[in-house]
């Protein structure tokens, strides 16, 4: 070959290569399916991506979603992702108009801030129809779960999934055989913790290690557990003044009242009924330890209760009590209800599909399949009663009256930056590193700076 | 064939001489503007505004240099550059003493030390994340198995990533076990590399080991060292995964590395222009980190 023909052929070979390239960068630019079903595109070429978070509900939605794909012929794929990274990968794609996603369930916490970003489709005109809908029974769903459906007064959503950890989770067991009842009240519920601290049976040799153990690590787990007990005494989310986070002014007020005793009993539930080193416990680590049947009692979520009755997984199977976190004494009794709620990003690119998706997984009776098939935590009041949910999960007998009593997380978009102020005052407080009055204060502090930031004071 | 055409052919021949390894060229060019430059140069034109992603309505404006004065002046944020630099001076020194002992131990020829060698890669070869949640639950005050050994033979069991006192020695303890490899591969390299005539002529002369580790070993190793110095300094000062996983950068605050403020501030809470600021700043202590290292290292070595 001659240097001049190697030339030639080596030019010819570069250009091909550029040109498929590019061939292949236009066609991947230009291409993707952007049918709408609803616009005259065969229900065959959509495919529906929903993103959500690896919950034991998720079981569920699949479930919801072969279902969908029989009745209508649209393709559901379901993209699972961790906890940690759900909100990254929503805001980014919502933000950025990506239409990777047709339908995003972020958590409450942060529902806030999804829907004021601006981001997401209002639903007006869908909610309208489905409330003149007499089939769909509209007045059926929990109307805790809704609340994080609305966005100065317009609806962007309708709710996925709802649970909480505001559940007391007993080894029946061990409290009838040493005479106690379910603890009705923090008093008796210490009591009880401290029995069973360290406790050896003196018939059968069983340990329990701790009379309770509670998350402690750093965000939600103690914030959560912090939050669930100020509930419970009769606190409040906003408005309240003293016994609420913040008053109606927005100026902090959970460093006072029932956020500050809250508090103080956490730290004691933390340190001196719990194992050693509170914040590294997870509410993984609760779980595995109560399962292991190392501790008597947990606040713990409704959504792990199939594990608690799994031999494959607990030691304490049928021997636990299902009911509420304690109250103070003369007060309302409550805790916090955690959402998913279902919103379409304005990048969609199968809007209609969505919200046809959103209709059909929240109808009644596929929350009731949900429930049946995943995990027992419904969107409707009536499956808190159905019959042939009670006999799946006898757990939820009194899930209804403990779900009337839940309050939402705070409905602000600073909710996040707000809970990391108060995560790492209530860990510093944990480990003994300053008082927890101290600790709160300077929560307190921080909050005010992050709503003054915000222009909630001008 | 022509006088003329045999010129032509010449010109063109030349030409694709000389334009050809552009053409080549250009793809990576073109993909490292994309990729490397343009991203740099977007960053910095953020970092001189206030702007927060998710919540429009805060306002996108103009603020020059305000959101690195925050940062400097944002205790938070200096205080997670401090706990950075300490984590980095710990755990570079620690696995530059390790890795040079086991390297050195590694240097000689033998079946077992090949068996060694590869066994010794298994803790770089795992992904960051892996290797955090394996030393979580491995270091949990009250299931981990680290405690139960301590306390089965009676010795005390600390609470590691769940105190203040030993949070930050728990993740310097993880990014040891994970990196001295890195450092053995680098220095066995470098130490396979010295003429072992040297060492002859040393012990020759009546040379102790300590002598002839000093005045041949360290002086003709010093590239691969400062090669491996800079490298692991530019990776510990970002550090992520193993705080992520192990600690969240708590209890309170003492494991919230600067790297790890950065993420909050831009993928947790959105403040795409403060965190771009906070991004510049770590770029340019990561710059004169590594230039003094490497300015004392080249003075040392006369280069």
């Amino acid at each position: 070959m001659t240097l001049k023909s190697r030339k030639i052929q080596v030019l010819i070979i570069t250009v091909l290569v550029v040109l498929a390239i590019g061939f292949y960068g236009l066609t991947a630019i230009a291409g993707g399916d952007s049918k709408d079903g609803g616009k005259g595109g065969k229900s065959k070429d959509i495919t529906l991506k929903i993103i959500i978070d690896s919950l034991p509900v998720v079981a569920g939605q699949r479930f919801i979603a072969a279902n969908f794909e029989k009745e209508t012929g649209i393709k559901v794929e379901i993209l699972e992702v961790p906890y940690g990274e759900l909100k990254e990968k929503i805001m980014l794609d919502i933000i950025g108009g990506s239409g990777e996603f047709d339908l995003v369930c972020p958590d409450g916490a942060w529902a806030a801030e999804v829907m004021a970003s601006g981001y997401i489709i209002k639903m007006d005109d869908f909610i309208k129809e489905l409330k003149a809908d007499s089939q769909y029974d509209f007045d059926d769903l929990v109307p805790g779960g809704l609340e994080f459906c609305k966005w100065d007064g317009s609806w962007y959503g309708l709710p996925s999934t709802l649970h909480s950890n505001a559940y007391l989770i007993t080894r029946k067991d061990l409290l009838e055989k040493a005479g106690f009842g379910v603890p009705r009240t923090w008093d008796e519920f210490d009591e009880i913790a401290e029995y069973f601290t360290g406790y050896v049976d003196p018939e059968t040799g069983e340990e329990v290690d701790y009379g309770t153990i509670t998350p402690g690590q750093r965000d939600d787990p103690i914030i959560m557990a912090w939050m669930n007990r100020m509930l419970s005494m009769g606190g409040a989310i906003d408005g309240l003044g003293i016994g609420s986070l913040w008053d109606s002014n927005f100026e902090p007020t959970f460093h006072r009242g029932p956020g500050l005793e809250a508090a103080k009993l956490l730290m004691k539930h933390l340190i001196e009924y719990g194992p050693p080193g509170p914040t590294s416990v997870t509410w993984g680590t609760q779980t595995e330890v109560y399962m292991s049947g190392r501790a008597a009692m947990i606040a713990a979520w409704d959504v792990l209760f199939a594990d608690f009755e799994n031999p494959s997984q607990s030691k304490v199977v049928g021997k636990s009590n299902y009911s509420q976190i304690p109250i103070v004494a003369g007060k309302k009794g409550g805790g916090l209800l955690a959402t998913r709620a279902f919103y379409i990003p304005k990048g969609a690119k199968n809007k209609d599909a969505a919200r046809a998706y959103i209709k059909f997984a929240t109808s009644k009776e596929q929350d009731k399949q949900t429930v049946l098939n995943g995990a027992p935590a419904p969107i409707r009041l009536s499956n808190f009663t159905d019959p042939d949910v009670l006999a799946k999960w006898p757990s939820m007998r009194e899930a209804g009256k403990i779900y009337a009593t839940l309050i939402n997380e705070p409905l602000v978009p600073e909710w996040s930056e707000i809970k990391e102020a108060l995560g790492i005052a209530l860990t510093r407080a944990a480990v003994g590193e300053i008082e927890v009055g101290d600790a709160l204060d300077e929560a307190a502090e921080t909050v005010r700076e992050i709503f003054e930031r915000a222009g909630y004071y001008r | 064939m022509s006088g003329s055409k045999i010129k032509s052919n010449g010109l063109l021949n030349t030409w694709l001489e000389r334009k050809l390894p552009t053409v080549f060229v250009v793809p990576s060019m073109v993909f490292l503007t994309l990729i490397v430059i343009f991203p740099l140069l977007y960053m910095l034109y953020t970092s001189t505004r206030f702007v927060n992603i998710s919540k429009p309505h805060y306002g996108n404006y103009f603020v020059g240099l305000g959101n690195y004065l925050d940062a400097i002046r944002d205790p938070k944020a200096m205080k997670a550059l401090g706990i950075t630099i300490f984590l980095t001076g710990i755990v570079v020194s620690a696995e530059f003493i390790l890795g040079l002992l086991i390297s050195v131990l590694l240097n000689r020829p033998g079946k077992l030390q090949t068996f060694a060698q590869t066994v010794i890669l298994i803790p770089f070869i795992m992904t960051p994340v892996i290797t955090a949640l394996l030393w979580r639950y491995m270091l949990q005050p009250d299931i981990g198995i680290i405690n139960y050994l301590l306390g089965s033979l009676g010795l005390p069991e600390p609470t590691w990533y769940a105190s203040t006192s030993l949070a930050l020695i728990s993740v310097a303890i993880v990014d040891i076990w994970q990196w001295t490899p890195f450092m053995v591969i680098i220095l066995l390299a470098g130490l396979q590399r010295i003429p072992l005539v040297l060492y002859e002529v040393a012990m020759v002369d009546g040379s102790s080991p300590m002598q002839m580790f000093f005045r041949i070993t360290f002086p003709l190793l010093r590239p691969m060292i400062m090669l491996s110095l800079v490298f692991k300094l530019l990776y510990s000062l970002k550090i992520f995964d193993s705080i992520h996983v192990l600690t969240k950068g708590g209890p309170g605050t003492v494991t919230q590395i600067y790297n790890y403020h950065l993420y909050k501030q831009v993928f947790r809470f959105f403040y795409t222009g403060y965190g771009s600021a906070l991004g510049v700043i770590l770029a340019i202590v990561t710059l004169v980190f590594c230039l003094v290292l490497v300015r004392l290292i080249s003075e040392e070595t006369g280069r």
